[in-house]
């Protein structure tokens, strides 16, 4: 079933429609929250309340030409930035001891962990835009078009976003690149 | 060279790299020039892409559906209620002009709603039914949109849960009708003060869930008095808003870390009312009406009056009458009064449309 459909049934609150639009951005949704936060747990309750409030929200959804996921994105967005400001930072974290499930190997080596902490860090220092870019891209994998369709841009400013952002996490990672 | 034209030749070589085409070097050669700028650029790509694809437990994510799911069911009876669901507002369809004479329209529609503040004030009393309870609910409504904080929205929803317990009480108390969606109503408030509960940390649970265990405890008592006046139509969404409250309960107490008990809970609801009222009246009946047209009979209320009048002949041998009659056991109301008088025609009528439901 096609996307469209699937959202007007979910609109009309149909219990299958929605589980199965649940289903298939949850792990999308988590991974942007994750990578934005860099906890778990913190990730997992964020996650609960952007489908929570887009469930709240649906009746009154209107597609617009836009991707689903983009709607759930601007919701994760809008939790993320609620939860730095309650708790007042700007989105440095700290390292978890144990990497979250997935396809991580629980030996990563603790100096890719804290690359990888930095550069998550480093990704909470772009704007908005360019954080989704990145993420969506480079986490999900999404190509252009994708991204473009879901940022309500064009193909164009996606490359440019890309372009700003890989020159600003250059910037910011650039005394640990050049430990490496 | 422009700088759209270096993020396209940095994001065509992305491209080649992640589809495996060319490498970072082969990309380097190829754009000599840019090659000083594009390298940390493309390195540091390639370590984005390297990033682990976490991915959230199945628990949790099973877990997180059950949530979703549920409120969702809540949603769905708010917005029933409200109205026709996925109804765009008013303001999003409007556009050029008319959008721009929306805020002169906002601040008028405001500065009345600033004058009639005594409107909301006085409906803080109204009844469903009631001229001003859709202000009551509207105001209600108002407050919980300019609310974000779980702990703010937990204590909003556990006030209109206790509010419309209030009016349900109110209603039986005066013998009057309680409406489905005073039931609807009160069952969506008190999930979603759950809800809310859920989300709040395990620390500021514990107040509001003891007013919560109170009022879900509550609630099944004053919802099972309802059930017990309703008409049968009305008992399956009774019996529901009952299960519902039952495990509102039980949440409230996981929410504190409580183990719910098993079963008691179960009993009461389930059989022993219709089975219960039955037998109460015709007993009554055989003992008091022996002189059936005096209409004094204050307690059983209205079924008595009413059944006098029409025949009003021999009434000391009808009045026994009614203990033959419980078999049709699910529709109390109904027996007592009619099966009694006339015994000839209208008893093989009554039971059988009573079947018939």
């Amino acid at each position: 079933m096609d996307e469209t459909a699937l959202v007007q049934r979910a609109c009309r609150m149909e219990r299958a429609a929605i589980g199965a639009l649940y289903r298939q951005h949850v792990q999308a949704i988590y991974r942007y929250i994750y990578y934005r936060v860099g906890d778990e747990h913190t990730a997992e309750d964020l996650t609960a309340e952007v489908f929570l409030r887009a469930i709240e929200g649906l009746p009154n959804y209107e597609p617009r030409g836009v991707p689903f996921a983009a709607w759930l994105y601007r919701i994760a967005q809008a939790r993320v930035a609620d939860h730095f400001r309650q708790e007042g930072r700007t989105g440095t974290v700290a390292i978890e001891e144990d990497w979250p499930s997935g396809e991580a190997s629980p030996s990563i080596k603790v100096e890719q962990l804290v690359y990888h902490e930095a550069l998550r860090a480093a990704v909470n220092q772009l704007t908005p835009d360019q954080q989704q870019v990145i993420i969506l891209k480079f986490v999900e994998g999404l190509g252009n078009a994708e991204v473009a369709h879901i940022l309500g841009k064009t193909e164009g400013a996606v490359k440019s976003l890309q372009h700003r952002a890989l020159n600003t996490l250059h910037r910011l990672m650039g005394r640990s690149d050049d430990k490496r | 060279m422009t700088s759209a034209k270096r993020a396209t030749i940095l994001d065509m070589c992305i491209a080649d790299i992640r589809s495996g085409r060319s490498t970072v070097e082969e990309c380097l050669r190829r754009y000599p020039d840019h090659a000083p700028a594009l390298e940390p650029l493309l390195r540091e790509a390639m370590r984005l892409a390297a990033l682990p694809r976490v991915t959230m437990s199945a628990a949790a994510v099973d877990a997180l559906e059950g949530r979703v799911l549920s409120r969702a069911a809540q949603v769905n009876a708010t917005t029933l209620r409200k109205g026709r669901p996925g109804r765009r507002p008013f303001w999003s369809r409007l556009a050029g002009r008319q959008a721009r004479l929306l805020p002169l329209a906002m601040s008028l529609v405001i500065a009345l709603a600033l004058a009639s503040t005594w409107t909301v004030s006085a409906s803080a009393s109204s009844l469903p039914g009631e001229a001003l309870y859709p202000v009551k609910l509207a105001a209600e409504r108002a407050r919980l949109a300019v609310t974000w904080r779980h702990e703010a929205r937990a204590q909003l929803h556990l006030a209109f849960a206790e509010r419309r317990l209030e009016e349900m009480q109110t209603l039986l108390a005066a013998d009057r009708a309680v409406a489905d969606k005073v039931v609807n109503d009160l069952v969506a408030e008190t999930g979603l003060a759950l809800e809310e509960l859920e989300e709040m940390g395990a620390g500021k649970r514990a107040r509001l869930g003891a007013k919560l265990l109170a009022l879900t405890g509550q609630q099944q008592a004053v919802l099972t008095l309802v059930k017990e006046r309703a008409p049968e139509e009305a008992q399956s969404g009774l019996s529901r808003a009952l299960e519902a409250s039952r495990r509102g309960h039980e949440r409230a107490m996981m929410a504190l870390g409580v183990t719910p008990e098993p079963s008691p809970s179960r009993q009461p609801t389930h059989t022993p009312k219709p089975t219960d009222t039955p037998h109460v009246k015709p007993t009554r009946k055989s003992t008091h009406t022996p002189q059936p047209t005096g209409t004094s009979h204050a307690k059983p209320t209205r079924k008595p009056t009413r059944t006098p009048q029409p025949t009003g002949t021999s009434p000391g041998k009808q009045t026994l009458e009614p203990t033959r009659t419980p078999g049709p056991a699910h529709t109390p109301h109904a027996k007592p009064t009619r099966t009694p008088k006339p015994t000839r025609t209208p008893k093989p009528a009554k039971p059988g449309r009573e079947k018939g439901k």
